[in-house]
């Protein structure tokens, strides 16, 4: 009897993974699903809402903290996700290494419309051979794997009060101003960071190259002399630093506690409108006013990085036609405005029309025109004028006069020609590179003591180890008990210890 | 025959039943041991072995220990966990001393207040301490400074909790006697309690060196990332440099570091059986 019950037991406890197969297979014919991860804050998850009431698709949404992190997770499981959204360098190292699957523009209905041309030709521009997986040897671009989503700069964010914009001019100027001591922060993160490091060592290089293929050569070398230059030039600077962020810059340049950070643009963006209390900071509440000050973005003249997220499908998932619907809804132009609405950063839709409140707008003239331009009520020196047709088109005027005060956060969301000429794309780092630049940021990072030292702190630990071990010996070693030892022999030729002091 | 039939059924139910001891309640726990702690230190010590394309390797240890940055970065997280468990042994003890001889701490209300901030997530505590300094005007001192701060704060229950228990716990026939004997107060604490108190000091030394050398949430909370110890190196293998060898190498050496040290305190321990006694 017991042997059955046990047995049914059993049963019982496989119920679920019968179970399980069995449904497996039916669900996934009947209602669909999508799995999408994404980084953080990076949607307005309203959206995800109506795209399941639309199309009646379930979104098993998920979030990443770093592109690395979730190429950990696409190794372990390539059909973990549907959709993942990473930087542009990442789906470069991802498709080289076959782990995503190209995606065709020509089923995704109105994104080569909408997205800006100048975008996705840069995109087109980065071609490349992938290595291994079902498309090995073949010469792609990453314009073929990706379907864009947001995109930016990297630059400067300063407190105008007490940075002038000379100060900012370049990427190492900031540090040539003694009063900044301690007031600016940089990306503790090696990317940036590098190619920051990169354009203070190239600098007059920089200025005389002509064009942006020459830029990207300059700021993608990777040479063991450029890492050890970069090394250099990021130690002389770290004495000057408040601090290495990735995320706690924006508040403190709000807060007052630095004056300048290194930001990307989305960030800079948000930064400079929670500390003009034009919006909530993440606690939901307004800059008091007494607290509020003029921050402004600029991106160094030598050059910079720009940068491009997208959506890719890892080669692992099937469901193709499910994912075209999401790309489809998430690429039109009025889901563009409002995820741009949301999260401050760029999206790459430029194009057509929708509807705001019952009219008719555009982006440029819902973002852009509506926002910044005073060309009726300045004059010709309060402002400059930014065209911006390079990245919108040129099927109408997309000219716009903003004022000097705004400059800085319009060129945080939409950086005008000269610019984005000078930006570069980063490629990512291979194997033997990626150690040369750990070594070089270890050292960057943290100390490095003299060797006479490090020798001296372990044979002080060495020793205090041996003094333990044998202090916990005690008992047993013969060399500590002499004294006891000479008492005891003493003792058995009958003499008599008597000690000195006593006689 | 009937009989032997009964009989023979009775030893085969007695071949096939299945003997319940206590020792089978292990059976989870050993499981979960298994997978979650014997499983993963196995796979460190294959990756710390192995080099990027799965040989057996150990350029990760020779790497280590020519390279002067990652040696003294592991020479700072000690001398940053050396000088918070100092720091957290003078501040704890007094307080342990104080709770445990005190009238007002039956059923352990005061104690309640020193180990209530550990129910807080401690990343949470982390930045409102950092807020609270900033505030406070001590934060633009010193980073280092600033890091032994955050640890102290963070692990002073760990330690006042181990010598409390102890305190406690002890024999108070000791101490009257060394009085009747003659001994002034001091005294009595040099020779009577601080030596029987010795294996509390220990069990919540060892509870607040160990993580204090890898705990990178404080130091970069507070060392606002110009402070690296051992555990963001080991951190950034996985995430940034994608190096899980080098990564497990250094795991595997702070592993063998910590084991090393344990056993050489452990002389303090053998004597009492308040090993173990924590949260």
């Amino acid at each position: 009897m017991k042997r059955f019950f046990s047995f049914l037991l059993v049963l019982l406890m496989l119920l679920p993974v019968f179970t399980a197969f069995g449904c497996g297979k039916k669900k996934a014919q009947e209602t669909k699903v999508i799995r999408v991860c994404n980084c953080d804050d990076y949607i307005d998850m309203d959206l995800i809402d109506e795209f399941e009431a639309e199309t009646g698709i379930d979104v098993v949404y998920s979030t990443f903290s770093t592109n690395e992190n979730l190429y950990n997770e696409l190794v372990i499981n390539p059909n973990s996700y549907d959709l993942v959204v990473p930087s542009e360098y990442m789906i470069q190292k991802l498709a080289v290494e076959g782990k995503i699957n190209k995606l065709d523009h020509s089923k995704i209905a109105g994104y080569d419309q909408n997205v800006s041309s100048y975008i996705s030709n840069r995109l087109k521009s980065i071609e490349f051979t992938v290595e291994s997986g079902d498309l090995r040897g073949e010469h792609v671009s990453l314009d073929d794997f990706m379907v864009g989503y947001m995109w930016g700069t990297m630059g400067w964010v300063y407190n105008t009060e007490h940075v002038s914009d000379a100060d900012v001019k370049n990427w190492y100027s900031p540090f040539n101003n003694q009063n900044l001591s301690d007031k600016i922060t940089i990306k503790d993160s090696v990317r940036d960071s590098y190619l920051v490091g990169l354009a203070m060592v190239y600098k007059e290089e920089l200025y005389k190259a002509k064009d942006n293929a020459e830029i990207t050569q300059i700021l993608n070398r990777v040479g063991q002399e450029d890492i050890d230059k970069v090394g250099e030039i990021l130690s002389q600077i770290k004495p000057m630093l408040y601090g290495f962020e990735v995320d706690s810059g924006k508040n403190d340049i709000v807060l007052g506690n630095i004056d300048a950070y290194i930001a990307w643009s989305g960030d800079a963006a948000y930064a400079i409108d929670v500390a003009s209390g034009k919006v909530e900071d993440e606690d939901g509440t307004i800059l008091d006013p007494s607290k509020q000050k003029r921050l402004s973005y600029n991106i160094p003249e030598e050059g910079s990085n720009i940068w491009f997220d997208g959506f890719v499908m890892p080669s692992g998932s099937q469901n193709y036609d499910v994912v075209c619907k999401f790309l489809e809804f998430i690429s039109r132009p009025e889901v563009a405005y409002r995820n741009m609405d949301y999260i401050g950063y760029t999206s790459m839709i430029a194009n057509g029309e929708f509807d705001l409140d019952g009219e008719p707008t555009t982006i440029f003239d819902s973002f852009v025109y509506d926002k910044y331009d005073q060309s009726a009520t300045l004059s010709s020196n309060e402002g400059k004028w930014v065209d911006l047709s390079y990245f919108f088109g040129t099927d109408r005027e997309y000219k716009v006069f903003v004022s000097n005060e705004e400059y800085g956060r319009l060129i945080a969301q939409y950086p005008d020609a000269q610019i984005v000429e000078r930006c570069a794309v980063m490629s990512y780092f291979d194997g033997n590179t990626l150690l040369d630049v750990n070594e070089m940021w270890e050292k960057v990072k943290g100390e490095t003591f003299p060797i006479w030292l490090l020798i001296l702190f372990a044979s002080i630990i060495l020793l205090l180890a041996v003094f333990m071990i044998l202090y916990r010996n005690r008992d047993k070693i013969r060399w500590f008990k002499l004294p006891e030892r000479k008492r005891y022999y003493a003792e058995r030729k009958g003499l008599k210890v008597v000690k000195k002091e006593n006689l | 025959m009937t009989e032997q039939n009964t009989q023979k059924s009775e030893q085969k139910h007695r071949k096939f039943r299945i003997a319940f001891s206590r020792k089978q309640l292990c059976i989870p726990y050993g499981l979960f041991l298994v997978l979650f702690v014997v499983f993963p230190l196995l796979l460190i010590v294959f990756y710390a072995f192995t080099d990027a394309d799965g040989g057996i390797s150990f350029d990760n240890f020779a790497r280590f220990f020519t390279n002067t940055t990652t040696l003294s970065t592991l020479l700072i997280s000690m001398l940053l966990a050396l000088a918070t468990t100092i720091i957290c042994i003078i501040l704890a003890y007094p307080v342990a001393y104080i709770l445990a001889k005190s009238k007002l701490n039956k059923g352990g209300t005061l104690l309640m207040l020193f180990i209530m901030p550990m129910w807080i997530n401690f990343v949470l505590r982390a930045m409102a301490m950092k807020d609270l300094l900033t505030l406070l005007g001590i934060f633009r001192f010193n980073n280092y400074l600033n890091v032994i701060i955050g640890m102290v704060y963070d692990y002073l229950p760990f330690m006042i909790l181990p010598i409390y228990t102890v305190l406690v716990k002890m024999d108070k026939s000791y101490v009257e006697a060394s009085k009747d004997l003659g001994a002034s107060s001091f005294q009595t604490f040099r020779k009577v309690t601080l030596p029987l108190s010795m294996s509390g000091i220990a069990s919540g030394a060892t509870m607040v060196f160990m993580p204090t050398m890898t705990c990178y949430v404080i130091s970069d909370t507070f060392g606002n990332g110009l402070v690296t110890i051992i555990g963001k190196l080991i951190d950034e293998q996985f995430t940034t440099f994608q190096n899980w060898n080098f990564g497990s190498a250094m795991a595997l050496v702070l592993l063998v570091i910590m084991v090393i040290s344990m056993w050489i305190t452990g002389s303090f321990k053998s004597e009492n059986n308040a090993r173990g006694t924590n949260i």
